[in-house]
């Protein structure tokens, strides 16, 4: 098992190579700078700013176009230079890029995320180091509430098929899954908060501030591991070892905890692992209506300032946590299931 | 039911009478329930009116301001500071030579106790205050002016608002590398008096010292702490206030400063700045009491305004800045050579035909006012006497469209394209200039909206027809606003050129009677707005929540609020 692991490991380095280099492509492409604003900055200062930041590479300037090297260029005269000379201005693009490609990657071999674009003092690594463990917290609460709700109303559903129960908590299970939690967040703080009072509406600070977030996020999962562990019940009830189990006389009670959970259980694992990873990753939404101080917010803010290394910093971590998430399940499926062989 | 928001409710704390629910199957799907119980709950609330949209009564008994702070600062070094909410909260930490008036703007001693100033404007010498002491117990020398301001200017601090100091004798020299720092324009004579020397008179320069980039910043650590000198445990300021924690992303809290010279004015001990840029979010905190300030950079969204209208913490004034549309008059290329906009007359018909009374009242709702002139109407008070501008009026406008050989009958109007920044206030504006051209002039008009940086991008670079756009005054002179059409103006993105116009704006700064300076003003204006290369919409308001126990805060045209000028009247 532990050679599986270990290539396991080593087949990360690769994917997650491909990963960075696609979103540092994305984010090269998009247009507009992290610089640009309503009022234009001076020509020498957006220059210092980009030489600071490795967005324009003297030597490639002096290489291919010398011309842009003249002290208080206006961005005008620039792009006439660049219009003049399209294809040297390509050239030195690619050649800027292929500088910043390499100064960041250095970085991130290193374990620096470089500085922020947009906030100009500090560095990603602030940020994630900040966000992370309060983005982790929320998953972590967000999945207690997924399992006690969805394994209880999922083992509830099997055990009663077809009958009342069952159609109840899988409807509910339905409507969980459909009620996006942008809507279901604001009823909640609307009720619980503004009108009963007895939760703060936003905000991080202790157990009671967790409770709404918490649940809101953790409610779609919930439902979907409802469906799976009764779907999964369901499946395993009808084989022989359970037929045999209840022959030998045993209470439905243990027949069910001791014999079916078992096997039962196992889509809702491998569930588990992109769910574990997409939660501890964030929620854009959750993050943003509960005023919650995490990560998840930089996929989309950071993306919109083309804040391009606080961008693809937190699109590493989240390819991190979702790789080891998988391989974590992939593990835990071998050592519950015989039948899976580590390859 | 969403549908019914805004919505009234019980204050967050307060005992709150709730209709029990109906005894309903307990088994019913949760969220099935919590709909129900929100129902329930919405319906029993719609029905009982409250003065206050929060709570009339503070909740906290803290004698701490806690205030919207917007999105999280880019930075709060107040010399490479370019965000609202990083001056926000630099402002109070850093005093300047002068500080601002709480209720004018205008500027009472800082850390300057008195000033000579030369009759043509343009010199000026700084005696400074013995009392000034930057939180570390060091006093707050000229010396440490001097250093700031060249630090501003140093291109390699690379900071965005350095263009303000360029007027200093040899600024811009210095920062485009042709002089060196011992020729600009600020000299430290003794630890206590400091020279200044414009390239040309500045009206209003004794204003702009109370802004971030004049501030001083403290040598000392800065050399010690490089980029982390801004950080709590490395800060030192010449303030009111000084900074206590940093949580990115979820608060900033500053504390009254022992140091400061004015320390016994200061009445807050703390002011603690909710960062988040999540308006909805920061609207139910501020109704369950957790806010005494909704904050500068936090806006009730449009569709509460109505509703809020009638509450008493709800605060609507009139602010320094203008939403207008830009109309792109450049000749680059074929296509923009050959386009109907090239027309002045085509571009005043455009003008004529918005009914900008409308669009403030009935697209707008939140205390908008319809704009004829680029230059906002809170100049008029201080005696502005704006041109006419261009009247509503349909008929003129189609006449005007014929005479330029469009319209029924005449050369064919391709579609015209409005580009916007994806907003949802910016779409509904665009969308009733649409309507308006299409049934006044029979124009086709095609809607593009792109997010904030392809847009700005797009704007820089020329691709677009007509542009939104919007400016806030960095300070109060037209000039602020009229500089934008200059020949030579780097915002300019019309390439709209005319000679009269930069001699009478630069003309207009010659001159430090005021009433002088506005005359010269308007007549440039008139030009500006015969020539339309931009079309004035509408004027904005600033429409925020207040605690009725907040005391010391003045609505003012920047929205500027010294918080060493501001108490809370519950706090012991």
């Amino acid at each position: 098992m532990s050679r599986f692991v270990l290539r396991r490991l080593l087949g990360l380095v690769p994917t997650l190579l491909v990963i960075f280099t696609l979103s540092f492509v994305l984010m090269r492409a998009a247009p507009g700078g992290p610089f640009d604003a309503e009022k234009p900055v001076p020509a020498e200062v957006k220059r210092n700013l980009e030489l600071q930041y490795h967005l324009r590479e003297p030597w490639c300037e002096a290489r291919f176009l010398p011309a842009l090297r003249a002290t208080g260029l206006s961005p005008a005269a620039e792009r006439a230079i660049r219009a003049d000379a399209p294809w040297a201005s390509r050239t030195e693009k690619l050649c800027t890029g292929a500088f910043q490609y390499g100064w960041m990657l250095s970085n991130y071999v290193r374990g620096d995320f470089g500085p922020s674009y947009k906030y100009k003092d500090r560095s990603v690594n602030e940020f994630i180091v900040s966000g992370l463990p309060v983005t982790m917290q929320l998953g972590l609460i967000a999945m207690g509430f997924a399992l006690v709700i969805g394994l209880g109303a999922g083992l509830v559903a099997a055990t009663r098929q077809n009958l009342w129960q069952d159609h109840a908590s899988m409807g509910a299970a339905l409507l969980g899954i459909s009620v996006p939690n942008f809507v279901l967040g604001p009823v909640l703080i609307f009720v619980f908060s503004l009108t009963l009072a007895w939760l703060p509406p936003a905000r991080w600070d202790g157990l009671r501030y967790m409770l709404l977030p918490g649940f809101t996020l953790g409610i779609a999962y919930a439902a979907y591991v409802a469906r799976l562990t009764r779907g999964g019940m369901l499946e395993v009830v009808r084989q022989d070892y359970i037929r045999t189990a209840r022959a030998k006389g045993l209470s439905e009670r243990l027949v069910i905890l001791r014999h079916a959970v078992r096997g039962g259980l196992l889509p809702v694992v491998s569930y588990l692992g992109p769910a574990l990873a997409g939660l501890f990753t964030g929620s854009i939404v959750i993050e943003r209506i509960f005023n919650i101080p995490g990560i998840g917010r930089y996929f989309v803010d950071a993306a919109l300032n083309r804040d391009i290394t606080l961008a693809m910093a937190v699109v590493v971590v989240d390819a991190v946590f979702l790789l080891v998430a998988n391989l974590v399940v992939d593990v835990i499926l071998g050592l519950l299931d015989p039948r899976v062989r580590y390859e | 039911m969403l549908a019914c928001p805004p919505i009234e409710g019980k204050a967050w704390g307060r005992p709150a009478v709730l209709a029990r629910p109906r005894r309903t199957n307990p088994e019913a799907p949760l969220p099935l329930r919590l709909l129900l119980l929100a129902c329930v709950a919405l319906a029993c609330a719609c029905s009982s009116g409250t003065e206050t949209f929060g709570p009339a009564k503070r909740m906290r008994t803290d004698n701490a301001f806690y205030v919207g702070g917007g999105a999280e600062p880019e930075s709060i070094d107040p010399g490479k500071c370019y965000d609202s909410s990083g001056f926000l909260v630099s402002g109070n930490l850093f005093e300047g030579l002068t500080r601002p008036d709480p209720v004018t703007l205008g500027h009472l001693p800082g850390v300057a106790a008195t000033w000579d100033a030369s009759d043509d404007g343009t010199h000026f010498v700084f005696h400074l205050r013995p009392d000034a002491r930057w939180s570390d117990g060091t006093p707050v020398t000229a010396r440490d002016f001097e250093w700031s301001w060249k630090r501003v200017l140093a291109p390699e601090t690379a900071a965005q608002y350095a263009a303000l100091l360029w007027d200093l004798k040899n600024g811009k020299a210095f920062a485009e590398g042709r002089a060196p720092a011992d020729a600009v324009g600020v000299r430290a004579v003794d630890d206590r008096t400091l020279e200044v020397e414009l390239e040309r008179p500045i009206p209003w320069f004794l204003d702009l010292l109370t802004f971030g980039p004049f501030q001083p910043v403290p040598r000392h650590a800065i050399e010690k702490h490089g980029i982390a000198w801004t950080r709590p445990e490395n800060i030192v300021t010449n303030g009111p206030f000084h900074l206590d924690r940093w949580v990115i992303n979820y608060q900033i809290e500053i504390a009254k400063s022992p140091t400061y010279w004015g320390a016994g004015d200061v009445r807050l001990d703390r002011v603690v700045f909710v960062t988040s840029d999540d308006n909805h979010a920061m609207m139910r905190l501020f109704r369950a009491g957790e806010l005494d300030w909704l904050g500068r950079d936090v806006r009730p969204p449009q569709e509460y305004l109505e509703h809020l209208a009638a509450k008493k913490d709800f605060r609507s004034s009139r602010d320094l800045a203008t939403y207008f549309y830009l109309l792109n008059l450049r000749t680059d290329t074929p296509d923009q050579r050959a386009s109907p906009l090239q027309d002045v007359r085509v571009r005043r018909a455009l003008d004529m035909s918005i009914d900008k009374d409308a669009i403030a009242r009935f697209v707008m709702k939140g205390g908008e006012r319809p704009a004829r002139t680029l230059v906002p109407d809170l100049f008029v008070d201080k005696g502005y006497v704006p041109p006419a501008g261009n009247p509503y009026d349909p008929a003129g406008a189609r006449r005007l469209l014929a005479e330029a050989g469009y319209g029924p009958g005449g050369k064919p109007f391709g579609p015209l394209e409005i580009l916007y920044n994806t907003h949802d206030a910016h779409r509904a504006v665009a969308e009733a200039l649409q309507a308006m051209w299409k049934k006044e002039l029979g124009i086709d008009v095609q809607l593009v909206n792109q997010e904030w940086k392809v847009f700005m991008n797009n704007r820089l670079e020329g691709f677009f027809q007509i542009a939104r756009a919007g400016w806030t005054g960095d300070f109060q002179d037209p000039y602020s606003f009229l500089s934008m059409f200059l020949s030579d103006s780097e915002m300019n993105e019309t390439h709209w050129k005319n000679e009269t116009y930069d001699a009478l704006v630069h003309e207009a700064l010659q001159h430090q009677d005021q009433a002088e300076r506005y005359a010269l003003y308007a007549k440039a204006e008139s030009i500006l707005l015969d020539e339309l290369p931009m079309i004035p919409l509408y004027y904005y308001a600033q429409n925020t929540l207040l605690g009725s126990w907040v005391r010391g805060w003045y609505p003012n045209s920047q929205d500027i609020h010294p918080f060493r000028d501001v108490w809370l009247e519950q706090a012991k």
